[in-house]
């Protein structure tokens, strides 16, 4: 058994809401001792909730909403709210948190000689933020030449955009990916928003710092890595970039339908809001769902002879199909129908998803103890590795619960200054606005 | 040619379809050098899906197939020859990495489990990418992206409340999967140096990068736990200031609740609004009906008196998110992209030249770069089987015979 890919690594992040937090998440999972640059000067919007002072009333319409800015444990959002927001709890396991005023002269001189002790430095804020901070490239190699520094702004450092801010869906719709997907009856502006983005921008920003790493062990030179979101993720669309490029031609969404399979959907079981997905792709796997459907005429219908047919006639098709389903239960067909070889699955809320023997059995969900919230689970690591185990080792961190470590061991500040930095708000764990 | 950052990577790949070559070719696009595996009669069925020029079919000309294997060398074997699986664990002894997507049961069935492949490189990487994974009650089942999408990821609540959920477009989770793949190939490459230079089996279970995903499925995942509520496909338009609307020319999504909701007033040139209680405060503006209100009255209006590129310039000026719902014309029309380089043309012996999607991620250091275009069907069978494995022109044309390559 050995120890985790990137012990030994240490990565300062100054990222924010989703993808950037998404990507150190991966990094911290699997080793890297990944230390957050966070503020008690004021909340920095989104990582660590909407408000720092959440009101009852908030809290009544989330509860209305079922979802938004006030949905916390027990619709509590208790004395820190910041300790129990959303994206902190996803994102936040197995990495530290620490607290330092950037705009002042001292916190940055604070985070140079972080830096010098550090690997990587990664961020996900539009550039002209950076450049307020002054913290560029050339900058934190004056403090360590071998730094690989990752920028994962929405549309990258130059351009006419390069300033423009945006969230995951944003960059979905500007990517292609909004236009291309949804019901096909329905106008772009009734499918509802997608944040894909964010996914695909944590997942690379993860493969360029563990690749930026492999390079630097074998030549000790580390660089600036530029990961704009929306260039990311615009290869993701590349079925209908090539289709415009060869043909001239603009791809309309396809809803659920697949070209090469059919029937192919969502479809309609007993109970509400209960759904199950059918991805039929070869004669084999229609046979094998006319027999649990115990439906001998319809395997022989000719309008639904092969792949072909069944996609000229799923109109036809799909009522049959679905009239049968609305008898099923979702979680009790689907073993049914895998036992004879269909691809299919129940589309599972999160509830259900949580209890999914296959995901039981896997480990996946992995419970963790937090000092202000309730234990709840958390999901793994994104894979897992046969002679490298690992499960999660901590909850996400109270916003300036390491700064001991950071400050005392990594930097080796004394007492005294210790104490003065946190007099003057650079050390702390309370938003400075809730304590006035 | 400058350094690449995966330059002294060997892979070999037998992954077909699109999770599998997505890694491989994050890992070639950054340099290691990728062998790919496909099946004598037809090669990937990629090679079949398309899009085509003039929607013509040929192996040689899949978009998609195009895209996914760019940097590649290509050759072909018929793993169920005896023959074919000598050759290949030839090749499995000259490799870092071997990286395939077939289910769990093949690779064991075919002799090629990761204990066999141990036995002739202990130092080789494995790297399995499956819809379960290669443990668990579901193992064995079958799968595609939606149904992945389905019972590990979010489509529960993509879409419309009164309808049915409605997938990703694309293959968006594959290809997510896909990128974990390759950051993990990397994580096995450092566990093995500090190992000493044994490998071991990494295990990609699609189901899990999609219950794990940060497309909001990991989060809803935890805040359901928080109020024992599971999350609903919103209504579209109940957002404060936010959401996806028509306007002049097209569609744009605009996100200006919350603490932006001053600012948007200010995009709107309504700053008199902030005083209409059903706006004023911040428990205000999260009531779905003040929203509705707003989003009719006051913002939908305005958003059709502007274009896409009008509102999405006026709303960076003011600080609202926001952003056009572009397709692929408007996207490879968009100057922004052209001029930093997103595009590249490439040429293929066969298909010709077209503009592709290039680099995601630009490395200081170690860039980019296109040094082949995807392999024709067993386009490197001379060059690897003949250089590597000492096979002369004469045992080629005999294995072609016999169908092995």
């Amino acid at each position: 058994m050995s120890k985790l890919p990137l012990e030994g690594v240490r990565i300062v992040e100054l990222t924010h809401i989703f993808a950037g937090p998404y990507a150190t998440m991966h990094l911290a999972d699997w080793g890297a001792d990944l230390i957050r640059l966070e503020t008690v000067m004021s909340l920095v919007l989104g990582t660590r909730g909407q408000h720092a002072k959440v009101s009852k009333e908030m809290i009544e319409q989330s509860k209305l909403a079922g979802t938004g800015a006030g949905v916390f444990p027990n619709w509590d959002p208790g004395p820190r709210p910041w300790n129990r927001s959303t994206s902190m709890t996803s994102t936040g396991r197995n990495k530290k948190s620490m607290t330092v005023d950037l705009l002042r002269p001292e916190g940055l001189e604070i985070l140079g000689k972080l830096i010098a002790k550090s690997d990587v430095f990664i961020e996900n804020n539009v550039p002209e933020t950076m450049d307020k901070l002054k913290i560029t490239y050339d900058w934190l190699r004056e403090w360590n030449p071998q730094i690989i520094m990752v920028r994962m702004p929405a549309f990258g450092l130059s351009g006419p955009y390069t300033n423009f801010r945006c969230l995951g869906m944003h960059v979905d719709g500007v990517s292609g990916h909004s236009y291309t997907r949804g019901y096909p009856d329905e106008e772009p502006h009734r499918r509802g928003e997608t944040v894909a983005a964010d996914a695909a921008a944590g997942a690379a920003g993860c493969f360029a710092v563990m690749t930026a790493l492999w390079h630097r062990r074998r030549t000790g030179k580390g660089q600036l890595i530029e990961m704009p979101l929306a260039e990311n993720f615009i290869p993701f669309m590349a079925e209908s970039i090539m289709d415009y490029n060869m043909n001239g031609r603009v791809r309309e969404s396809m809803g659920n339908k697949d070209r090469w399979m059919a029937p192919h959907g969502v479809y309609p079981c007993r109970g509400e809001d209960k759904w199950i997905t059918l991805a039929v792709g070869s004669d084999e796997e229609w046979h094998g769902l006319c027999e649990v459907m115990g439906d001998s005429e319809l395997a022989v219908d000719p309008r639904f002879r092969d792949t072909d047919a069944r996609w000229r006639n799923q109109d036809e098709l799909d009522p049959i199909i679905i009239e049968w389903t609305r008898q099923q239960d979702h979680r009790e067909v689907f073993n049914r129908l895998q036992a004879r070889g269909v691809p299919s699955g129940p589309i599972l809320d999160e509830l259900e998803a949580l209890e999914d023997p296959h995901m039981v059995d896997r480990g996946y969900y992995q419970p963790l103890e937090h000092a202000e919230m309730p234990t709840i689970k958390y999901h793994g690591p994104l894979w897992s590795m046969s002679k490298t185990p690992n499960k999660l080792r901590k909850a996400p961190p109270l916003l300036g619960e390491h700064n001991p470590y950071v400050y005392r061991e990594v930097l080796g500040v004394s007492d005294e200054e210790y104490d003065r930095l946190e007099a003057e708000g650079h050390i702390g764990m309370d938003i400075l606005e809730t304590l006035s | 040619m400058s350094e690449m950052a995966l330059s002294d990577v060997r892979v070999l790949d037998l992954t077909r379809h699109v999770a599998g070559p997505f890694c491989t070719k994050m890992l070639a696009d950054y340099g290691a050098d990728v062998i790919k595996v496909e099946r004598p009669d037809g090669g990937d069925f990629t090679r079949r899906m398309g899009p085509f020029p003039d929607d013509v079919p040929h192996p040689e000309k899949s978009g998609l197939f195009l895209h996914l294997n760019t940097n590649k060398r290509g050759v072909t074997l018929n793993l169920k020859s005896a023959t074919a699986r000598g050759m290949l664990l030839e090749l499995v002894k000259r490799v870092d990495v071997v990286v395939e997507n077939f289910a769990p049961r093949v690779m064991p069935s075919l002799g090629l489990a990761y204990e066999d492949l141990e036995r002739v490189n202990p130092g080789v990487i494995l790297v399995s990418i499956s819809n379960f994974g290669q443990t668990g009650p579901y193992r064995d089942y079958k799968a595609s992206e939606i149904v992945l999408h389905g019972m590990g990821g979010n489509l529960r609540s993509l879409g419309l409340p009164e309808r049915e959920p409605v997938k990703y477009g694309s293959h968006v989770a594959l290809r997510q999967s896909g990128l974990i793949g390759a950051a993990a190939t990397v994580a096995a490459l450092f566990t093995r140096e500090a190992r000493g230079g044994e490998g071991e089996h990494v295990d990609v279970a699609i189901v899990e990068t999609q219950a794990g995903s940060q497309d909001r499925r990991a989060p809803q995942l935890m805040t359901a736990q928080f109020v024992n509520q599971v999350f609903p496909r919103r209504a579209p338009g109940a957002t404060m200031a936010s959401g996806t609307f028509p306007c002049k020319d097209g569609y744009v999504n605009v996100t200006g609740g919350g603490n932006r909701f001053p600012r948007a007033l200010e995009m709107l040139g309504r700053p008199e609004l902030i005083e209409d209680p059903r706006f004023a405060t911040p428990e205000a503006r999260l009531n779905p009906e003040n929203s509705e209100d707003f989003n009719r009255e006051i913002l939908m209006p305005w958003l059709m008196q502007h274009t896409m590129q009008e509102v999405w310039t006026l709303a960076q000026k003011a600080h609202v998110l926001s952003g056009p719902i572009y397709n692929s014309r408007a996207l490879m029309d968009d100057s922004h992209f052209r001029d930093r380089g997103m595009w590249v043309d490439i040429d293929h012996p066969v298909a010709g030249r077209y503009t592709y999607p290039g680099r995601p991620i630009i490395m200081g250091e170690t860039p980019w770069q296109l040094r082949r275009p995807a392999p024709q069907l067993g386009e490197h069978n001379e060059e690897v089987f003949g250089d590597a494995l000492g096979y002369d022109g004469q045992s080629l044309a005999r294995l072609r015979g016999l169908g092995v390559i």
